[in-house]
Parts: structure tokens; sequence; C-alpha cells
């Protein structure tokens, strides 16, 4: 009898020991609820109008200059709790350290910026702490970071509350006057008190059963402009600077990066089902839209595609930052590699684009999730109509959808290891807002998603192999003190590898501000380099791996 | 040649499905309004070339008799061949369903749907039909033709290899494996493609416009920009070849034709977005966003 129950045991675990062996290997933990993340986002379970499938945001920045990179995440409301602002509740979470985070919502006073979207970060008020600007359906919010914990809503007084339906977000001094900017863009016209009918006719069906309504078919939003007048005004002057978008294109994502390199930022805006935006800054308080030429507007077909995100990076330690698209399933994502003086779609032949076909793409980031020196790619997916887990999917996924990890392979090609690493990336989520940093400052760069109806996720980097690291934290000069723009680059032996500080970008999130550099078996970086957003620059020369170093303008 | 590669798919098609309707045609009729005596008028008005007026002549038909595969396959054909793709689509619709294993009514829906633009339709059409009727290279380069357009380009390759093994000439499998070659980055089997493709046929839209693509990626512009006059020369419809060219002339720094291009490239792809929706009005089938 004892032999009986001895030998299946002995067989279990023989199981158990040949399924450890056999388990994926450890990139990212999901540490949510062990580091007492319990936020949720709520969305109406059926999503019948479009306003409850396009939030939300994260942001990770350091609200308490503690040295520790906080969360924020964004909830927005429903139709159905559109008058109840307290229905939905954004939460800001304090890094304690150690894997773990203290809900300091309540105490903050940001918890409920009515209909969230989006957020981005940046010390507006010029004060050295980072505040915080939430994009919402109706009101934004512009929340001053009072340096105890508070935060006070200071979006009217500013002259940058907007209206209508705003989603993405992102400062940068575009005319260099010393002074953080800020551009907004804007997705769909919509009354609350006159929504378009769910399913009502062909254009809001997905085949062939009834779905929400929209984008297409409905009126697109114009999208902001704020000039910051340096008095704690903004004056909004999207149509004289020719980046106010009269035709109403679905805006979402957004990312300021200087693509010409002439010293001006300029301006990349991801629009849903219409052509995307490259706005080149003429350096005189004015833009020219040079999507097309530049070949960033749409696919290498020209097919109008449903953009969602954007991430840039220079995955080629080619000094130049590549713009990388996240897309409507049946689309693809679009890798637009930085030539020089154009881009060139190589999404397909970079390997990128046929993983994510079948996918509806969200938050994204070029991470170095090995630090091995090369910028790898992250997408986050979703689809919006809840409706498709009942039909035949023909060539989309479901609802729910796993994440895309690409990993570089230095030779311009991407290999997509999510199913590597285990349940963690491919357990099928309604991904939207994606922003990585070094959450615990181990040099590893973790991610956090912020998913449409239920829990985020809080992925910790654990991967055993990674190379060497540095993490730069840039202060800039009064008006600018998180050196939003400056452009970093690490040199080691012969390759450099180029970072660039970014508010706003993913979509309608905020990655961590400092650089994060993968630096393999370096032990060191032979040259750091910073071009300050005024054109001055500052030099460090061998500066050890695997630290932080900060410097200051 | 003004018309895509596939539309030569659809001429012979319909050429054959007239042909198939005639001992339809032919048959006895007793009364001037019978169904037969319409099926002959409107095969008297189709060679008068009076494709209206034979389509009247067949709807009437249709009202004596709505569920005669004879009557709807002769509306579904003459409706192809006068390129109305809205009555030729919902008719074949309504055929794949009462004669849902006839492959060529599959097909013909396929190549109809790849026509008006409704590629995720299509390429369940086609693959329908060679389900049905496996080994036949129209089908297989139809559906290679429509993989392309859904960026399905392995599934393309495989589908054009298998038509070429059928008929190694056939030109328009060709192009359009080239242009499956040219989506993956495999640019310099694209342009042996293409080349060989154009070798037979030198204004073949699809092959030009593959080689135009490639020449674009080799940073060979001028030749890019000549590729693409071609594509477009052959077929003026194509919102694609008119991108390209106009990315083409941005990198020669001709800004003035660049936009022209890009101005050309919208109206274009305003008018297949216009004759989509017209379709998806008019009939019950799959809609992507």
């Amino acid at each position: 009898m004892t032999r009986a129950v001895v030998a299946p045991l002995g067989v279990l675990m023989l199981a158990a020991a040949m399924t450890r062996a056999a388990s994926p290997p450890v990139l990212f933990r999901d540490i949510t609820a062990e580091a007492g993340i319990a936020f949720q986002h709520h969305a109406a379970p059926e999503k019948k109008y479009i306003v409850e499938s396009m939030a939300g945001g994260v942001a990770l920045f350091d609200f308490d200059r503690d040295g520790l990179t906080d969360i924020y995440f964004v909830d927005s409301l429903t139709v159905d709790t559109a008058n109840s602002p307290m229905a939905a509740r954004s939460a800001l979470y304090r890094n304690l350290g150690h894997g773990k985070f203290e809900d300091v919502t309540d105490r903050s006073g940001i918890g409920h910026p009515g209909w969230g979207m989006g957020v981005c970060a940046a010390d507006v008020d010029d004060d050295g702490w980072d505040d915080l600007y939430v994009t919402a359906l109706g009101r934004n919010r512009l929340y001053r970071n009072n340096h105890d914990g508070t935060f006070t809503d200071i979006a009217e007084r500013a002259g940058v509350a907007g209206g209508g339906w705003s989603t993405g977000c992102g400062f940068a001094d575009y005319d260099r006057d010393g002074r953080l900017d800020l551009f907004v863009s804007r997705y769909v016209k919509i009354d609350l008190d006159h929504l378009p009918q769910f399913g009502k006719d062909k254009t809001c069906e997905y085949r062939g059963i009834a779905v929400q309504c929209g984008p297409r078919g409905l009126a697109g939003e114009s999208d902001f402009l704020f000039h910051n007048d340096g008095n704690g005004r903004f004056s909004e002057v999207a149509a004289r600077a020719g980046v106010s978008d009269p035709n109403g294109y679905f805006g979402l994502g957004v990312a300021w990066f200087d693509y010409n390199d002439d010293g001006w930022p300029d301006l990349y805006v991801a629009n849903d089902s219409t052509a995307n935006f490259l706005y080149r800054n003429n350096g005189d308080g004015t833009f020219r839209e040079i999507a097309f030429p530049a070949g960033v507007a749409v696919s290498e077909d020209g097919a109008e595609q449903g953009s969602m995100g954007v991430a840039l990076g220079d995955y080629l330690n080619a000094g130049r930052l590549s713009l990388f698209v996240t897309n409507f399933s049946e689309e693809y994502n679009a890798l637009y590699r930085h030539d020089g003086d154009h881009f060139t779609d190589v999404s397909f032949s970079s390997k990128t684009a046929a993983p994510s076909l079948p996918l509806v793409g969200w938050g994204t980031a070029f991470v170095d999730y090995d630090n091995d020196g090369l910028l790898d790619l992250m997408a986050v997916n979703g689809h919006v109509y809840p409706q498709l887990d009942k039909v035949r999917l023909g060539a989309s996924a479901g609802y729910r959808q796993r994440k895309l990890l690409y990993h570089n392979r230095g030779n311009g090609t991407f290999d997509e290891v999510a199913a590597q690493f285990g349940p963690v990336m491919t357990d099928a989520r309604v991904g939207r807002g994606l922003a990585a940093g070094d959450l615990d400052n181990d040099g590893g760069i973790d991610v956090v998603v912020n998913n449409l109806d239920g829990s985020p996720e809080v992925l910790h980097n654990e991967l055993l192999d990674r190379g060497n690291w540095l993490l730069v934290k840039l202060t800039g000069p009064r008006g600018n003190t998180d050196a939003i723009g400056a452009v970093v680059k690490a040199r080691t032996g012969a390759v450099t590898r180029t970072r660039v500080v970014q508010s706003g970008t993913s979509y309608l999130s905020q990655h961590d501000m400092r650089a994060h550099f993968g630096l393999g078996s370096a032990s060191q970086v032979d040259s750091l380099e910073v071009r300050w957003p005024d054109g001055t620059t500052s030099k460090m020369v061998n500066v050890k791996a695997n630290q932080i170093v900060a410097i200051k303008r | 040649m003004k018309a895509p590669g596939w539309t030569l798919t659809i001429a012979v098609a319909a050429t054959v499905g007239v042909q198939a309707a005639r001992p339809a045609a032919q048959g006895a009729a007793s009364t001037p309004r019978s169904v037969n005596e319409l099926l002959q008028t409107a095969r008297r008005q189709v060679q008068a070339g009076d494709a209206p007026g034979a389509l009247e002549s067949l709807r009437d038909a249709r009202t004596l008799a709505p569920n005669s595969e004879e009557v709807l396959s002769a509306i579904a054909q003459v409706a192809l061949a006068a390129r109305l793709l809205v009555p030729a689509i919902t008719t074949l619709d309504a055929l794949t369903r009462i004669c849902s294993t006839v492959p060529q009514y599959h097909y013909l829906l396929g190549v109809a749907l790849m026509e008006a633009g409704d590629m995720a339709a299509a390429v369940e059409s086609l693959q329908q039909a060679d389900r049905l009727a496996p080994e036949r290279a129209l089908t297989l380069t139809a559906l290679g033709l429509a993989q392309n357009s859904r960026k399905q380009y392995d599934d393309a390759r495989r589908a054009l290899m298998h038509a070429l093994d059928l008929e190694p000439e056939n030109v328009d499998a060709l192009a359009a494996l080239a242009e499956a070659e040219s989506g993956v980055g495999e640019l310099a089997q694209a342009e042996e493609h293409a080349q060989r493709a154009l070798a037979r046929f030198e204004a073949h839209p699809t092959a030009n416009l593959v080689m135009g693509i490639v020449l674009m990626k080799r940073e060979r512009y001028a030749e890019a920009r000549d590729a693409l006059n071609k594509a477009i020369a052959a077929n003026p419809a194509s919102p694609a070849a008119h991108y390209q060219l106009s990315l083409a002339y941005a990198r020669l720094g001709d800004d003035a034709n660049a936009r022209q291009h890009v101005e050309a490239y919208q109206q274009k792809l305003h008018e297949a977005e216009e004759r989509l929706k017209t379709l998806r009005a008019a009939t019950s089938g799959e809609r992507p966003r």
C-alpha cells in the first residue's frame, strides 16, 4: 500500500522537476500584487462607445525626488458613470524601494481627473519637481507638484485645460525660448448626450457583428499646441504654428524629437485610421507637415493605418532615432528606419511586422532589456471590440491579446521572442499604456502596463545574464530642469549609443526620463556626451559602468 | 494593358462564364416573358455590347426565377464583364450560398472582391475555391495576390510558387511572387522575378511596382521613378504606385511632382474607399474596421 502511494509521488516529483527544467527563462516577473499595487482600470464591459476603449496611460516619474521612480495609472469613466467623476480612481503609487509601493493617491489629490486618458510629465513651473499633465475627455488637468506629496490642478489658470477629447501629450521647448511648451493630440468629437448608436449602421459593424462606432464615420478633433508664455500661463498657438490638424485626423500617440538634427524639436503624431504627421520645426515658431515626403505617413503600400503608439529609438546605434508605430490588427506595426534625410519602412525586412498582423498594438518602447547594447522593442496589444470573442476571428486575434517582444539581432532585424519568456508575456490582456524605466535602480529596464478592464502589470526585469549598464539622470537649466529633448550619447569603443529625454510617447504614457544604456561586456563608457536642448554640450570620459550618473547643466 | 494583373483573370473567367450560360439561353421559350426568353435577350444584348440592357433583362429573369443558378450565374458573368462590381458580388454571394460546392463561383466572388478592394473577404473566398478545386493556377494566383494585399506574404509565396509549378509561364503569378518577396525584404529574389515578369510583359503593373519598390530600397531613385511611372501607366488607380512615386520624387528633390503624386495617391485612396463603402452598403459580408 505504501509503495503504491510512494510510486505515484515519485512520478509526480519527477514530473515537477521536469516541469521546472522546461520552464521558460525569467525575463520579467509580474510583481504587481506583491508590490502592493491594487489599481484597477475601469471600463464598460461591452465597450459600446469608442470613448470606453481608448484609455489609459501610465507614467513613471519621481514625484518626491527620492531617487526612486513612482507610478501613476490613469483610470477612466464610462458612459454610465460619466456624471460621477468619483467612479473612476486614477492612482499614484510611491516607490518605497525593495519592490514595494504605497498608494498615496488620496493624499496627492490626483485621483480623480475625470474621464482620464493619457499622461505626460515635466517640471512645468520650473521648481525642480515634476508636475503631471493628464489628458481627458473634457477638461485636462495640469497637476502642479507641491513638494509635499500633494498636487494642485492649475490647468484652468495656466490655460491648458483644453476640452473635447484629448489623448496624447508631450512637453518640449519647441521655440527654444527656455520654457517647456505642450502639445496635446485629440481624437474624435464626442457628445455624451448624442453618442453614435452601437451597431447602428454598417460603419458600426465588424465582421458582420454590431460594434462601437468610429473612429471612421465620426468627426475628428483638431490638436492643441500650448506655448509657455513664462508667467505661469500658456497660449494655444496650434493654428499659428501649423500643427492644429484642421482636418481633424484622429490623433493619439505623440513624440517630440529632433529628427533632422538641426537643434529644433520636431513632432510626430500617430493618427488612428488616417495618415500620421511629422511636423518639421521651421525654427521660427512654425512647423511644416512633411510626413509623406519623409516616408512616415502611411504604410509602404500607401494604406492609412490605425496608428496608436509611438516609440523612438536608435536601434542601429547609428546616431539617429528611428520610429516604431503600433497599429490596428491586420495592418502591421511600422518600423520606419531613420536614413538621414528621410525614413524607410523596414517593417517586414526587419521581421517586426509579421507577428503584429493579428494584433491591435498600443503602448510601446525601445528598451534594451538584456543590456546587450542593442535596443530591443516591446509592444502591448488588445482589441477594441469585446464582441470579437463571439465571432470567427479570421486573421485577427481575440479581444485579449499577448504582448510582443522583439530582440534586436544587431543586423537590422529582430526576433520576436515573447513566447520564450512564458505567460507573463503571452497571457492575453487588453493592453493600452506602457511605460519603461528602472524601478529599482538595478540597471535592468522594468515595464509597467496599464490594461483595460482590470489589473495593471508591473513587470520587474529579472533576467540573469544581463550586460553592464549606465543610467544617466540629467538636470537641465531653469525652464527645463528635466532636460527634455536633450540627446545623450554614450561611446564604448567604436559603438556610440544615442538616447533622447522624452516627455510623452508610447501610447498616452510617460517613460522614466533617465537615459538607460545597456553596455554589453563594456566595463566603462569611454565618452558620455550630452547635447542640451539649448545646443550646448557636456562631456564626461571614462565613466564606469553599472552606476547612475547625474549630470547637471 | 491598363488594368491590374488580376483583372486578366476576371476577363478570362467572365468569358468562360458567359459561355457556360449559353445552354440555358438556348432553351425553348414559349412566352415572351419566360426565363429562357429573357436569357436569350440578355445574350443578344451582351453580344451587342449593351451590358446594362442585359443586366436589366436578367434582373427580370431573376424576378421570375429568384433562385435559378442559370439566371444568377448569367447576372454575375455579365456584371463582372461590365465591371459592375456590386451586382456581381451580391449575385455571386448568393450563388456561393445556393451552390456552395461549385468552386467557380467562389473563385469569381474572390476575384470580384479583390477588384472591389475587400481583400479579407477575397482571401476567404479564394481559399474556399482552392479547397473545392485544388491545383488550379488561376485560383492560386488570385489567392496569392489577395494574400499579398493582406501582407500575408509567406502564405502568398506558397500559393504563388504552387501556381508557378502548375503554370511556369504565368506572368501574373511571377509578378505576384516578386511582390511577396519584396514584401518580406528579399530584394534580390523579388528583383529577379519581377525582371522575369517584365521580360514577358514589359507593362505589367505589379512587376513594375515591385521593381519600383525594390529600386527605392536600393536607393536608385531615378530608376525607381521610371519603373513606378510605368506601373502607373499600366494601372493609374493604384494608390501604392502613386505613393511610392511621390517618395521617389521626394528623394530626387522634385517637391512639385512629389506633392502631385501625394495628391493623386490620396484621390485614388479615396476612390478605393468609396468603392469599398458602396460594396459594404450593398452586401452583408465582413467589414474590417
